[in-house]
């Protein structure tokens, strides 16, 4: 059997270097946002809704952004948040899995939509149940407390 | 210079991310290939098509799933083409792998935030199988 090694190694290369493209891009912007008044007003207004899922307000960034673009990217604010020491290690955890379950609903969405899929279910169905589970969970640690 | 300052901050921000995942993620790219290359995700493939008639979905749909989880969504689109689903069957994949796809790399780069892998990656599995499930069955 032939086996080709060129061709895996190159696409490798491709991805790391997308990925590195992609998200020293987004650093930077996170960056101006992260020290703008915009940062302090989606904080507030994310911090309700959530505050009650027992998650804080910085948790709350991290996972709006990767709900909307991806995991790598969403990881890599929330990697930065969890080094920094920002967030407890129930928000980490929580923050994780909810992102584990939900990240870049629209792109990866709009690929089956292309061929064919209900895309509203899709999205309504993974936000409803990563929410459900949030829930869940925050109960869980509420009661081990 | 406020604005320089915020661009070389997060510039370096970016590359210290990017370090980190790009370690673990090029390997694991060229091991996942070669588990192709080999024919061994095939085998995986034909040997759980039984439980992809729980969520309504035809056995050889099991190669798409497999190929989504292990590898990405454009391995699972390319596996899609060729089966001739109905929509229902499509927005069930779609649902599924939109929970649970690309695993091995996207677990190693959660767990880098100290997270450990085996929840991850039970919590996904299970969503996905309960998401499709609850579709299959609402959808009539």
């Amino acid at each position: 059997m032939d086996i080709n090694l060129i061709e895996p190694l190159k696409n490798a290369f491709m991805l790391c270097l997308k990925l590195t493209l992609i998200i020293v891009t987004l650093m930077v912007i996170y960056e101006f946002y992260e020290n703008s008044r915009l940062y302090k007003l989606s904080q507030k207004v994310l911090n309700k809704p959530f505050y009650k899922l027992g998650i804080d307000s910085n948790a709350s960034i991290t996972m709006v952004v990767g709900l909307v673009l991806g995991i790598a990217y969403g990881a890599g604010i929330l990697i930065k948040n969890a080094i920094s020491g920002n967030m407890t290690q129930k928000e980490i955890v929580l923050t994780s899995l909810f992102l584990s379950v939900c990240h870049a609903v629209f792109e990866d969405t709009l690929l089956f939509v292309a061929v064919g899929a209900n895309g509203f279910i899709i999205i309504g169905m993974r936000i409803i149940l990563a929410f459900l589970m949030i829930i869940v969970l925050n109960y869980y640690y509420l009661k081990n407390r | 210079m406020l604005i320089l300052e915020h661009i070389s901050k997060g510039f370096n921000n970016g590359i210290k991310i990017s370090k980190k995942i790009v370690i673990f993620t090029f390997p694991f790219y060229i091991a996942v290939d070669l588990l192709k290359q080999l024919e061994i995700l095939d085998k995986i493939g034909s040997f759980f098509s039984p439980v992809m008639k729980l969520i309504g979905l035809p056995g050889e749909a099991s190669i798409a799933i497999i190929s989504g989880m292990t590898l990405n969504l454009y391995a699972a689109i390319a596996a899609i083409g060729p089966l001739d689903l109905n929509a229902k069957q499509i927005t069930i994949m779609g649902l599924f792998l939109g929970i649970a796809h690309n695993l091995i790399i996207e677990t190693v780069i959660l767990t880098r935030t100290g997270i450990k892998a085996l929840p991850v990656l039970s919590v996904r599995f299970l969503m996905a199988f309960f998401a499709a499930f609850i579709v299959n069955v609402l959808w009539i």
